[in-house]
């Protein structure tokens, strides 16, 4: 037997053992991605749709959430679906692919983030406008667009987006201690934006 | 020591939205809550508008032309990257460059047909086998 067959048996072992330890239909949809991101790098259209389709949503939400601008989300999640196919082939574990695409989502909107310009925040306008909704939105927007980018992703990622500590860490690349202290920097920083804002 | 509680109730404040405290530390937060006001004050302020934030949040349909725009555009783009798509330019500047090379090569060897050897146009003093009568210039009237 040679080495990489060894390999491939030995790899097939250790994913078995990961995936039995899941529950049944986690395990099912896990061996569908598994199947689909595999069908994929050989160029497979039915797998390349079967995955937007399973991804897209959740990928143009949180690029939304984090630019606050719907469509300028959707042109973040387009590209970085056409980046993860194109390089679909440099993936190692094909389990990888959900973090995979959604760290290229989050960088492509902190390099979008980071392109903007800043804005001047101006409170008055805000809370002359007659939909409080509408209000609070661009309220929380300005309010969002004062931090740090670090800690704005970091902010939006944990709180609106409800991912944990770990997750963050993955999709940004950086340690979890450094998520951590951005977090209760950009909760502190927020608190003190917004009643500033309120006594405005 | 009332410094350094209130930082400690700040803190763990902040972490129990991500994480349920342990015991100690709840009856410590909830000791700490009712003795500084100004720490409660904090916690609401925080909560308040962190809740806002979260209230802002982006529920997002995608629509199936989404699906089809990016098929679409990975398609372009692989193709961009396929041998086929940039064969005929590969190929057309590989004629281009023999053409050049070979339009060169003849504007070279055409200024070599042309061109004067130094040491063959130096003047010399050459003796002809010319026969003829010789013009005598004394004869020749002045010019005026």
């Amino acid at each position: 037997m040679n080495l990489s067959a060894h390999f491939f048996i030995m790899y097939s072992i250790v994913m078995a053992h990961e995936i039995l330890s899941e529950s049944g239909s986690a395990i099912e949809l896990r061996l569908v991605e598994l199947e689909w991101v595999n069908r994929c790098r050989h160029g497979d259209g039915a797998a390349l749709e079967a995955l937007i389709a399973k991804h897209r949503s959740r990928l143009v939400r949180t690029a939304a959430n984090l630019l606050r601008d719907r469509y300028e989300a959707e042109d973040v999640a387009q590209e970085a679906f056409i980046k993860a196919f194109r390089e679909i082939g440099k993936l190692r574990d094909d389990r990888a692919f959900a973090g995979y695409i959604y760290r290229i989502c989050v960088r492509l909107c902190m390099d979008r983030l980071r392109q903007r310009r800043p804005e001047v925040i101006e409170f008055d306008a805000v809370q002359q406008s007659t939909s409080s909704s509408v209000d609070t939105r661009i309220l929380v927007e300005k309010l969002l667009n004062l931090l740090p980018l670090d800690q704005r992703t970091t902010l939006v990622l944990r709180e609106i987006e409800q991912l944990s500590y770990e997750e963050v860490a993955e999709f940004m690349k950086v340690p979890i201690g450094t998520v951590r202290s951005r977090l209760h920097a950009a909760r502190e920083r927020f608190r003190k934006l917004w009643l500033e804002a309120v006594k405005d | 020591m009332r410094r350094l509680a209130c930082s400690k109730f700040q803190r763990l404040s902040l972490q129990a939205r991500d994480r349920s405290l342990t015991e100690s530390e709840s009856c410590f937060v909830g000791a700490h809550r009712k003795s500084c006001v100004a720490c409660l004050a904090t916690e609401r302020e925080t909560v308040c508008a962190l809740d806002l934030l979260t209230s802002t949040r982006y529920e997002v349909v995608v629509d199936d032309a989404f699906n089809a725009r990016v098929l679409r555009m990975v398609k372009v783009t692989s193709g961009k990257d396929s041998w086929a798509y940039w064969s005929p330019a590969v190929v057309g500047a590989a004629i281009a460059c023999v053409a050049l090379i070979a339009s060169l090569q003849l504007i070279s060897k055409t200024s070599d047909s042309h061109r004067v050897d130094v040491s063959v146009s130096e003047a010399h003093r050459v003796k002809t086998t010319y026969s003829g009568q010789a013009l005598e210039l004394s004869d020749v009237a002045p010019i005026r």
